[in-house]
């Protein structure tokens, strides 16, 4: 793997936590609303 | 074209272990030949990124095809990234896993087998258990229960649910938690690689 690629790919990555992040946090804002 | 194998030990009667961020070696045959060479897998302990690290030790080993017991998405996405196939749910000995895809029983997979975190337990099979969420399991046997279930094996654990709304939030913070670790340590994979280093 080149530089290059592994930059894009640590890019995606990082990209595919933050939308997991985001799913936690609306996930937790419903069972918060629920309460 | 070599294969990669996550093993219990630096030998071709090892046992496969079901893990491959966090195997304990991998064992690299020339299907050929037969010829191998052991390697310990550093990431074996790591707290988090192990998947990829480790996905990227074997792509740097110039092979063609993994297998292992279970492959997370972090690894299966370095590992597809860079070219490699992947095959998973295989077990049993070495030697026998070489033999049975020189003979076409295995087929690569198209996903990941298990979630992220998948294998941090500190002996093999110990909290292998999924949970059915979105690929974001905590590993121990953590899973969210929120539908979409990235895996396709049996576990030998089943996965504790949250059993009520303040334990489900007290998982998803700790999931976020690790999430935000991850992130970090990607960042800085990403600045060092900006370095030049």
């Amino acid at each position: 793997m080149t530089r290059e690629q592994e930059v894009d790919f640590l890019r995606s990555q990082a990209e595919a936590i933050r939308g997991q992040l985001e799913q936690i946090d609306a996930r937790m804002k419903e069972l918060e609303t629920e309460e | 074209m070599r294969i990669a194998i996550s093993a219990t030990a630096p030998s071709m009667d090892a046992e496969v272990d079901p893990r491959f961020g966090r195997c304990q070696y991998f064992v690299i045959v020339d299907p050929q030949t037969m010829e191998f060479e052991a390697l310990e897998n550093s990431n074996v302990g790591a707290a988090a990124g192990a998947g990829i690290s480790t996905g990227q030790m074997i792509a740097n080993k110039g092979v063609g095809v993994v297998l292992t017991g279970n492959c997370g998405p972090n690894a299966y996405q370095t590992l597809s990234a860079a070219g490699l196939q992947v095959i998973t749910g295989v077990a049993g000995r070495i030697r026998d896993a070489v033999e049975a895809y020189k003979a076409g029983r295995l087929q690569p997979d198209t996903q990941p087998s298990v979630a992220a975190h998948f294998g941090m337990g500190a002996t093999p099979g110990m909290g292998t258990g999924m949970g059915g969420g979105m690929g974001r399991g905590m590993g121990m046997g953590r899973g969210m229960g929120r539908g979409m279930g990235m895996g396709r094996g049996v576990m030998p654990q089943a996965a504790p649910q949250a059993t009520s709304p303040e334990q489900e939030i007290e998982l998803l913070k700790s999931e976020a938690q690790m999430l935000g670790q991850q992130l970090s340590e990607i960042q800085r994979r990403i600045e060092e690689l900006g370095k030049g280093k």
